[in-house]
């Protein structure tokens, strides 16, 4: 009986295999505009792309060369610079929160593109970003929010986060290539601390109308699974929030629903995103992106490992004692590059070797694998961040 | 029987006969077993002398009666017209009698206790085989009838049981009975009574009854009521239905009178019934596009988990469609999910599934049979466009207590039904839950903490308080709670009740009043989070009364008429915090309130012999009641949020607002031969409740929405065409059916709606036109060691949306597919019997894939690649086929043992083919992926264990 029920239940929750089938996806992209309009202190960035055929592999299409200007409803008018990668970016805006304002794009294709009239919406302060357990499996980080005059209610959030972690082995030493010989390895050049960054991929919106006041308790961003790297020393992630409208709400909600949560049984069906921008020469011409108003309200915190945090670095070979005679054969374990003429060892180089100390018991050095090594190998960079602490 | 207003003819052997029928079975098995231990010693004895000439053969029988001590039994329609002459003196009876009837053409048996049944062209067979004639040219004719049935009963050795039935039904059959007072007016008369299976009691549906092999002939209702109109004077009434012997009554038909016959059931097969014409209901009946199943054969068709399911079955029917396997959301004939009317005996049941749609909600064990209307719907039938389901559960046994009980890999069962008062009321009791738990701890992580579970209970009684009245008091209560692996949990349930009353005024006119109340309610409970704690509530309410009269008016008009209302009483959504912390806002969505009532009439009329029409009309009238506080929209402008200017309050039992229209139902057939017929219908129908959904599958949550101010109810017309042909002695049924139709105001989403908890739902939903048509081909044989049928449908449905002022044009206003436009879709369910405890059933199913909305590309929007969406169900999924096999043993078939048990081992999805469900693009960690889901992605054997006791 029990064999019939796993058999007959592999499947039951669902049989996922990838599946590409063949579109007629048409290769001119439709506009996309992302970006919020910042009413508050600082600078504003708005990304024009384009759409690209589901099968391309190409990655994004810049829209570069188009004049982004917004325009406020008593006529003011503010042009923005633009930047690479399709980024046109506005200086702090002095926005008046009783006017409405709009995006006017205008493409290097002379095609005119228009938002609706938008109001600028009230952003209150974040009040907090905590690190919650969850039992074993590991911990989420969550925000949380107010605003005590109940006019936001609907929330978006970004956030990019940024990690301190550890290599295995920490080297005093390095291999000089001028020289072709190990000196002792400078400061500037440590190559056992590095930090690694990432940012948010998911549309991260709530909304508390229908809650009794405007409070956003414990609104999940991220989970960190138990053992993951990024909390191995110290974690920080700095929060992005924006206030949306209703309408943008929904977009963002209509967008969520199309692009992230499906693949259950009552899935509702994708559908078709309306945004506020328009073709203002052929209406009926889908652009993605909702042009919202409001001032951006960041947080940072940092959090150290938690006590007992199961991350650990452990170096798959042991140390090795690289000879320091003859010279060819430590550059080959030091550099990869092997001796000519060869030379036979027993013990030829598994892979690129960092020195990490002088042989206490003789001549040569105690080396390891470069991955054990050095922490750059794992994605991250030595160079530690400006707001690092 | 013994309510007959009958004598029978000759006079004096009534209460012999009496006596016979009423005979404890033992008595009769413990005589056959005598027969078959002595039978020489007990005939030797039997020596007549006889001198006649040119006698009468009531004659002959009384002087035989008196010497032998034996009884006669004959038909006197075979027997008047005979001179017999005959002079033998102490012979023996047998030799007597073989040469009294030398070329008569009737043949004699005589049993162990001294019973003579007389009968015409073949000797009747009593377990032994019967005393033959053995005069020359009559032992020729007799063993040319006769040799294939001998050989037959000698292979299967009949049962006692089956020999007990078969003198009972020779007895009857030979029997004359007379119904009515006499009288001299000339014409025509009726004739009305219950067609009932002789060991259970239980009515028989869609008997047929034939009169004289004429073109007169009626079928059963579902009470197994008929109402027949014939000539006075002497008939022979031919009765038949599937999976019951063929029988005969001889009636001398004086005047009004009731006549109720009980038939045998045909489980163990008596051979040398001859297969006649009249079997064919498909192509006498009047109804197109109706599709009865009883549950032997739903029984039989392989399904999922092995829980025989009746729904899915109906799936397999031409015309009907669902959008997955998960799904028992049907979509019949272009319909939407929402337009079938599901009825349980009287009640509406809106939702017919259990654990996430993969078992109906109707058990099996009480399930009797379940008619499908797609075409010509009966005009007693209204409020939904497409389809009425009528599921009717079985009645008690009235004679003795009986149970069953099944054990499943999901589901365990239990029924238990008998007589309250014997033969007057009966009890049924049916119960099953579910203990699925252990099946969902075995799947993936992802669901690891998944709960799910179900129960259904049916009750039925049935109390006949005297022969004109019946009360039937049903009951069904399902519930079912669920939650995957998240901090919700969703349950959903019906209850439904019904009182009816069955009154027989006279022969000629009958009735049904029904009353009951139905309920549908689901509930959402999302409590992990203190502050968010929240409890989403949804519920429908219905109380009806129906009343519903037929009438038989004469032997060309029968008449159908009735009232129908229903008030109906939706809560829409109350959605209430939960715990104290909780800071969610109760919000209480107005409550809904309508009266929906119908007067309907109908007539079928037989023109001629070959031509019969039946014309309803149905009015329908619908109040969206207050009190009620309507959304304003500005005039002239779309009904959008930005539109709303305000509400205007009506005070309670205010008619806010009423729709009201006719219902045209006109079906026609007529007869091209014997074997042949062509149907046609009309049929329109207006439906003012509507559920609101905009996931592809029936979800549990789906809203039910009533007709109101702003939204109109969804009106229809179909047309269909069929040509009906039987073969092979109607054994092997065949149709074709052609049908277009149109709907109006049929209700879709938005892009981006907002179904739960919104307070204008009119601005989220828009009215569309549909139209669909297709052909429908079906070859079936309900009989047989191989029985089983075969269909193919081509058919399109297609929706419209070109109404600015409606919502936002979907497609550029073109036609575009409706998700269950599934346009080739084939069928096949076949069973084969080996052997009376052996049979092998393989069901096969191949569509084409359902639409679905695909990518026209990618963009990149808040850190992720993410698929871009323009048209509505511009492509498809791949195609579907699915091939099921299941065996069916039985225990031995001895009656008389405690228990009998049945095993059914199988394999759903032979082939392990993986039948995308659907296919989806979703972004992760920053890319588009695309992905096929399988529900039941491998082949999934099964074992079933049922117990009868």
């Amino acid at each position: 009986m029990r064999r019939f029920g796993i058999i007959c239940c592999i499947c039951i929750a669902g049989c996922v295999k990838p599946y590409s089938p063949h579109l007629n996806n048409p290769p001119t992209g439709y506009l996309v505009v992302e970006g919020n309009i910042n009413a508050g202190a600082g600078p504003s960035t708005i990304i024009l792309s384009r759409s690209v055929p589901l099968t391309d592999t190409a990655s994004e299409v810049f829209e570069e060369g188009a004049t982004v200007a917004l325009e406020g409803s008593d006529g003011t008018t503010y042009a923005s610079a633009p930047g690479a990668n399709g980024t046109y970016t506005f200086g702090a805006l002095p926005l008046d929160t009783t006017k409405t304002y709009r995006l006017d794009i205008h493409t290097a294709g002379d095609v005119e593109y228009q938002s609706d009239y938008v109001h600028v919406i009230p952003n209150p302060p974040i009040d907090s970003i905590s690190i919650m357990y969850k039992g074993t499996d590991g911990v989420y980080v969550n925000v949380n929010t107010h605003n005590p005059s109940d006019n936001t209610r609907y929330y978006q959030w970004s956030y990019s986060e940024t990690w301190e972690y550890n290599s295995a082995e920490y080297s005093s030493m390095e291999f000089d290539p001028v020289t072709d010989t190990v000196i002792v390895r400078p400061p500037g050049n440590q190559i056992f601390t590095c930090w690694k960054g990432d940012s948010s991929t998911d549309i991260l919106i709530y909304t508390s109308t229908k809650l009794s006041h405007d409070v956003v308790s414990e609104f999940p961003l991220t989970f960190i699974a138990e053992g993951d790297q990024r909390l191995s020393v110290e974690y920080s992630i700095n929060v992005h929030q924006y206030a949306l409208s209703a309408d943008c709400y929904n977009y963002l909600l209509l967008m969520q629903s199309n692009t992230e949560n499906l693949g259950s049984i009552f899935d509702p069906l994708p559908s078709n995103l309306k945004g506020n921008i328009h073709c203002v020469s052929d209406p009926s011409q889908t652009v993605v992106g909702f042009v919202n108003v409001s001032s951006e309200q960041t947080l940072r915190i940092f959090a150290r490992r938690p006590p007992y945090w199961p991350y650990i670095f452990t170096c798959p070979e042991p140390d090795t004692i690289v000879p320091s005679v003859p010279k060819g054969l430590y550059t080959w374990f030091f550099t990869g590059i092997a001796p000519v003429p060869p030379i036979n060892t027993d013990h030829p180089p598994m892979g690129i070797y960092v020195p990490i100390e002088m042989n206490p018991m003789g001549p040569g050095w105690v080396s390891n694998l470069i991955e054990c090594v050095d922490c750059r190998q794992l994605g991250g960079t030595t160079t530690q961040p400006w707001f690092w602490q | 029987m013994t309510d007959f207003l009958m004598q029978t003819l000759p006079g004096k052997r009534a209460a012999r006969r009496l006596t016979i029928r009423l005979a404890p079975r033992l008595a009769a098995v413990l005589a056959f077993m005598a027969v078959l231990a002595a039978p020489q010693s007990l005939r030797a004895q039997r020596r007549v002398t006889i001198a006649l000439d040119s006698a009468r053969f009531d004659t002959l029988v009384q002087i035989v009666e008196h010497q032998a001590a034996v009884h006669f039994f004959y038909d006197t329609t075979q027997t008047d017209s005979l001179k017999i002459t005959l002079h033998v003196k102490d012979e023996l009876l047998e030799k007597a009698l073989t040469l009294a009837l030398d070329r008569t053409g009737l043949f004699f048996a005589v049993d162990a206790n001294g019973n003579v049944f007389i009968s015409k062209g073949y000797a009747l067979e009593l377990g032994t085989p019967a005393f033959q004639p053995d005069t020359g040219a009559i032992a020729k004719t007799e063993q040319h009838v006769n040799r294939r049935p001998v050989q037959d009963a000698a292979r299967e050795t009949p049962s006692t049981e089956e020999q007990d039935a078969t003198l009972r039904e020779a007895v009857i059959q030979a029997k004359l009975f007379i119904v009515g007072e006499k009288s001299d007016n000339p014409g025509n008369v009726t004739l009305a009574g219950y067609v009932r299976d002789a060991k259970s009691e239980e009515p028989i549906i869609g008997a047929s009854i034939v009169v004289d092999n004429s073109h007169n002939g009626v079928a059963t209702d579902q009470y197994g009521y008929y109402s027949l109109s014939l000539p006075r004077g002497r008939h022979v009434l031919y009765i038949q239905s599937i999976g019951m012997r063929d029988t005969r009554r001889q009636v001398q038909v004086n005047g009004e009178g009731r006549f109720n016959i009980e038939m045998q059931g045909q489980v163990l097969a008596l051979r040398n019934v001859v297969i006649s014409s009249e079997k064919a209901s498909n192509i006498r009946s009047l109804t197109m596009g109706m599709q009865r199943l009883d549950i032997k054969a739903i029984k039989q068709v392989p399904v999922v988990f092995g829980e025989a399911d009746v729904l899915r079955v109906v799936l397999t029917l031409p015309g009907v469609k669902s959008v997955g396997e998960s799904s028992t959301g049907m979509n019949v004939r272009g319909g939407a999910a929402d337009q079938n009317l599901i009825l349980l005996n009287d009640a509406t049941i809106y939702n017919p599934s259990h654990f996430f749609g993969l078992f109906s909600a109707f058990s099996p064990e009480i399930v009797k049979d379940v008619e499908l209307y797609k075409s010509s719907i009966p005009a007693q039938y209204g409020g939904r466009l497409s389809s009425v389901l009528d599921v009717s559960t079985r009645e008690g046994n009235k004679k003795q207590y009986e149970g069953s009980a099944g054990i499943g890999l999901l589901t365990s069962r239990l029924n238990l039904e008998g007589p309250i008062v014997k033969d007057k009321s009966s009890f049924i009791i049916g119960a099953r839950t579910t203990y699925a738990n252990w099946l969902l701890n075995l799947l993936p992580d992802q669901y690891k903490n998944s709960r799910a579970s179900f129960y259904d209970i049916n009750l039925g009684i049935t109390q006949e308080i005297n022969k004109r009245n019946t009360l039937f008091i049903t009951g069904y209560l399902s519930q079912d709670r669920f939650n995957l692996n998240s901090d919700t949990t969703y349950s959903y349930g019906n209850r439904n009740a019904s009182l009816k009353w069955k009154h027989i005024f006279n022969n000629k006119l009958n009735m049904e009043a029904v009353t009951g109340y139905d309920r549908y309610q689901y509930r959402i409970d999302a409590i992990n989070n203190p502050v968010t704690a929240s409890r989403l509530g949804f519920d429908i309410n219905q109380f009806y009364l129906k009343d519903h009269f037929k009438y038989y008016l004469n032997s060309k008009h029968t008449l159908e008429f009735g009232f129908q209302s229903i008030h109906y009483k939706l809560h829409p959504g109350t959605y209430t915090p939960v715990g104290d912390k909780s800071l969610t806002i109760p919000d209480t969505l107005q409550t809904e309130r309508a009266l929906e009532s119908a007067l309907f009439l109908s007539d079928e009329y037989k023109v001629t012999g070959d031509l019969s029409i039946e014309a309803g009309i149905r009015y329908s009238m619908f109040n969206f009641l207050g009190p009620s506080n309507v959304n304003d929209y500005a005039p002239g402008e779309p009904l959008t949020a930005g539109n709303l200017t305000g509400t205007t309050p009506y005070p309670g039992g205010k008619f806010i607002k009423t729709y009201s229209g006719p219902e045209y139902r006109l079906s026609a057939r007529y007869s091209l031969g014997e074997n042949t017929s062509l149907k046609a219908s009309f049929n329109t129908g207006r439906q003012y409740i509507h559920m609101l959904s905009n996931t592809t599958a029936m979800a549990p949550t789906d809203i039910w929405k009533l007709s109101d101010t702003h939204i109109l109810p969804t009106t229809g017309a179909q047309y269909s065409l069929g040509l009906y042909r039987n073969f092979a002695s109607n054994t092997i049924e065949t149709s074709v059916e052609v049908y277009y139709r149109n709907m109006d105001n049929y209700l879709d989403y938005k892009d981006g709606a907002v179904l739960v908890m919104n307070h204008h739902i009119e601005t989220d939903v828009m009215s569309t036109h549909g139209r669909a048509y297709g052909v429908e081909f079906l070859v079936r044989k309900q009989t047989g060691k191989l029985n089983g049928w075969f269909s193919y449908t081509y058919s399109r449905t297609q929706l419209q949306m070109n109404d600015p002022l409606a919502g936002e044009i979907v497609n550029g206003g073109n036609w575009y597919p409706a998700s269950y436009d599934e346009p080739h879709d084939v069928n096949l369910v076949g069973n084969y019997k080996v052997n009376h405890r052996f049979s092998v059933s393989l069901n096969t199913v191949y569509n084409t894939g359902r639409p679905i909305t695909l990518p026209i590309g990618v963009f990149y929007y808040a850190g992720s690649e993410r698929a871009l969406y323009s048209d509505r169900n511009a492509y498809r999924i791949p195609d579907y086929f699915r091939m099921d096999l299941a065996m069916n043993i039985e225990g031995n078939h001895k009656i008389h043992q405690k228990t009998h048990n049945s095993w059914t081992i199988g394999v759903y999805n032979l082939t392990g083919r993986q039948n995308p469900y659907s296919v989806y693009f979703v972004s992760q960690n920053g890319v588009v992926n695309g992905y096929k889901l399988s529900i039941f992605g491998s082949a999934i054997p099964y074992i079933n264990f049922n117990i009868r006791f």
